[in-house]
């Protein structure tokens, strides 16, 4: 029987940490810390499994229970660490197909650098890029997730971009010259 | 699509807190030689000889059938003012052999307040009204002995002290996490309960009941009038009621681990109407299912819905779920714990059940 | 308008209003609405006209693809000695609750109230008592007909039923709530509609659940 359990926690858990780990990575900003939220995740997961009520997909629920716990992770002042985790290192790598080494070492420094970008803006900033972006929500699953209205959202998500434009701008001008593209508007309608 | 094993998540959610209830159990220093006492009534359990070191769902389930006992004790509710309210009150239960003991319940005062004050009448009306509940539904008791052993495992906590007498502090823990924790101190003895509390999943307390004071005897029960006629079966109990119609046997299979327990029919003559209860037990919890012939649809005037749905009314807080609906004259409602959430999709197959008969 | 959500960082010069709320109404209406999957319609007008929308465009565009880049997680994650974290973690909060207090030191005393659930008197439930007779009233029906035609008006649509997913088992008893979880959605439409009820009815066995009285 407890393997059975196992076997059915593992598959669950499997399912979803990694997206769990991106998102909590994204908002507090260090691999440690996005652990923690991890295990803060499932764990309040498993306690406020009965008030989910269906009513919206799971996934929605988990995400905003990652949001809050990322974001509350930040105002802890004493966060316990097993040495396991203490002894990770804050090296990260970034997810990434480029061809050639160099390309792939290139996108790994911009990563790192827009990492640090993200990391210099407020935790609900954070939070709506990484779920934006990280699970490609739409405004409406946005508004679901984090329980805003949608011109919430949009604004939200508005103020993001720009604060993070100005963060790459003024702290970050290599990033800025490397996505630095020819001049284009864009689609225009 | 979830994979069947997925469905196990829950369960192992329950397991890790059953462990985590294992990994706090102190040792036991182990107890000596039961007190031997001098029995009153009709128990046929030997003074201290007839319950084990640590109780099981097999003693607990004897100790029901046998043992009688007057007990003192504190009933908590939450009160409409969402206070704890204590109520004293006394249980008398005259065992005959069966899951069914002879009881009483009285009540004697609500804690704190004077006699003949209106907190303490309007707790004596409802006593009055629903005391027999109490006893049937809202104890700790193994219902049915096979199912509660399929559906529930007992860890023991060790010995611990309750109404001056030695007691082994248990924790019933449910094979499923949609229902309640309950942590029992039971008399060592006669295996009767002396503490209880009922938590939910959230490890939030749902009810409790403190003996105060425990006499392994009691004395002769005057039989009460009762509107309340026991029955075997659903036909039996509709042949009682007078063969009323669109009224239905209910299937229960999405309840699987319940069982039916018992079926009544109760008289309200201020109404002039009858309603049939048949209640289900996993052994531990209940829940019921009550069909009242005759009443009026409460739904009746209501919008049509699209595709000419019905609707079922939904009451549900942490406690306690209720849902009502209609069909044909006859009004049904399903009662049970908060968290059991199935009885949503019970409700429903029953909605459907009478609907297909009709 | 200052959102706090947009205060400068810690070691940044703070300012009142952020650059958002200092836009033009047409320039804040522009930036809202074209990030939406990368491919929503922009107002190409306000683009050729305002140079600093139009940067902020390309600039958003072009660093999508680097947010929308996962780190990879630590090999730690996948571990099952982080598996076992998480089960101490899950039996830490256990052994703080109630239960876990109650059962480590075998006290005699009773629970402290605080323990109650607060949730359980959230609806009307709490300030109304049970009707004085068996059956419910005429009045207490009409309180809850006006509660299901209130429900109805307000979500036409039958509700999302879910799914059970497995025959009768014990894991079945679970089925319910993990289907929930790992549905994602996957319901079906039922012409079975729930509507719930802010008051609980009055019917006698609805006191039964624990013997608690509402």
């Amino acid at each position: 029987m407890e393997d059975g359990f196992e076997r059915a926690f593992a598959e669950l858990f499997g399912r979803y940490r990694e997206r769990v780990y991106a998102i909590a990575f994204r908002v507090v900003g260090n691999a440690v810390d996005a652990l923690d939220v991890v295990q803060e995740s499932f764990a309040l997961v498993f306690r406020k499994l009965h008030s989910f009520r269906g009513g919206s997909l799971f996934s929605t629920w988990l995400f905003r229970i990652v949001v809050n716990c990322s974001i509350d992770h930040r105002r802890k002042r004493d966060v316990a660490r097993s040495p396991l985790v203490q002894g990770l290192s804050a090296e990260i790598d970034f997810i990434d197909d480029s061809p050639s080494p160099d390309q792939r070492a290139e996108t790994k420094e911009l990563g790192h650098q827009v990492q640090a970008a993200i990391s210099l803006l407020s935790p609900k900033l954070r939070a709506i890029l990484a779920l934006r972006y990280l699970e490609d929500m739409s405004y409406e699953h946005l508004a679901a997730t984090l329980g805003l209205s949608l011109g919430t959202v949009k604004s939200r998500l508005a103020r993001a971009h720009l604060a993070l434009e100005s963060v790459v701008r003024n702290r970050f001008p290599q990033l800025d010259t490397s996505i630095a593209a020819p001049d284009s508007v864009g689609d225009v309608g | 699509m979830p994979s069947a094993s997925i469905l196990c998540v829950i369960a192992f959610s329950r397991a890790l807190t059953a462990a985590a209830i294992t990994m706090m159990a102190l040792a036991t220093s182990g107890w000596g030689a039961a007190q031997s006492t001098t029995l009153v009534g009709k128990s046929a359990v030997a003074s201290g000889a007839g319950q084990p070191l640590v109780p099981t769902l097999l003693s607990l389930d004897q100790s029901l059938r046998t043992q009688d006992f007057t007990a003192i004790q504190l009933r908590r509710f939450r009160d409409d003012q969402g206070n704890v309210v204590s109520v004293r009150e006394r249980l008398q239960v005259d065992a005959n052999g069966s899951a069914r003991p002879g009881f009483a319940v009285t009540f004697l005062q609500v804690e704190g307040e004077l006699p003949g004050s209106a907190t303490d009448l309007k707790w004596q009306q409802k006593y009055a009204q629903f005391a027999s509940l109490f006893y049937t539904h809202g104890t700790f008791r193994v219902h049915e002995l096979t199912a509660a052993a399929s559906n529930y495992t007992l860890h023991d906590f060790g010995p611990v002290v309750r109404a001056n007498r030695a007691a082994r502090r248990m924790v019933v823990f449910p094979a499923t996490v949609d229902k309640a924790i309950w942590v029992v101190d039971f008399d060592s003895l006669t295996g009767v309960p002396l503490y209880s509390v009922e938590f939910d999943s959230q490890l939030h307390v749902l009810a409790e009941v403190e003996v105060l004071s425990f006499t392994n005897a009691v004395a002769p029960l005057v039989p009460a009038l009762s509107s309340t006629t026991q029955h075997n079966d659903y036909n039996t109990a509709i042949a009682f009621m007078g063969g009323p119609r669109q009224m239905i046997d209910p299937i229960v299979a999405l309840t699987s681990e319940y069982q039916l327990d018992r079926v009544e029919v109760r008289d309200d003559p201020l109404n002039g109407r009858q309603a049939l209860v048949m209640t289900y037990t996993d052994g531990v919890d209940q829940f019921v299912v009550v069909q009242s012939p005759g009443t009026p649809d409460f739904f009746a005037g209501l919008p049509s819905m699209s595709g000419g749905g019905k609707s079922i009314a939904r009451y549900r807080d942490p406690a306690m779920s209720v849902l009502l609906f209609w069909d044909a004259g006859v009004s049904f409602h399903v009662a049970g714990r908060g968290s059991l959430r199935r009885l949503d999709d019970l409700a429903q197959a029953l909605y459907l059940q009478a609907l297909s008969t009709n | 308008m200052s959102a706090p959500e947009n205060q400068p960082p810690e070691n940044q010069p703070r300012d009142r209003r952020d650059r958002f709320s200092c836009l033009p109404p047409t320039c804040r209406a522009f930036l809202c609405t074209f990030a939406d999957n990368g491919t929503g319609a922009v107002d190409g007008t306000h683009a050729e006209q305002c140079a600093e929308c139009a940067k902020q465009h390309s600039f958003q565009t072009r660093l999508g693809s680097l947010l929308s880049t996962r780190p990879i997680s630590p090999e730690l994650l996948r571990t099952t000695q982080f598996a076992e974290m998480l089960h101490e973690r899950i039996i830490e909060a256990a052994a703080s609750s109630s239960l876990g207090i109650l059962v480590a030191n075998r006290d005699s005393a009773p629970i402290h109230s605080s323990a109650w659930p607060e949730a359980l008197l959230e609806s009307e439930v709490a300030r109304s008592t049970i009707s004085a007779t068996p059956q419910p009233s005429p009045a207490m029906w009409a309180k809850v007909r006006h509660s299901i035609m209130a429900g109805v008006s307000e979500r036409r649509q039958p509700r999302h039923w879910r799914r059970l997913l497995l025959g009768i088992t014990t894991a079945a008893a679970a089925a319910i709530v993990s289907g929930l979880v790992l549905s994602n959605g996957t319901t079906k439409e039922s012409t079975i509609v729930f509507t719930d009820l802010d008051t609980m009815p009055g019917v006698e066995f609805a006191i039964l659940r624990y013997g608690a009285l509402r």
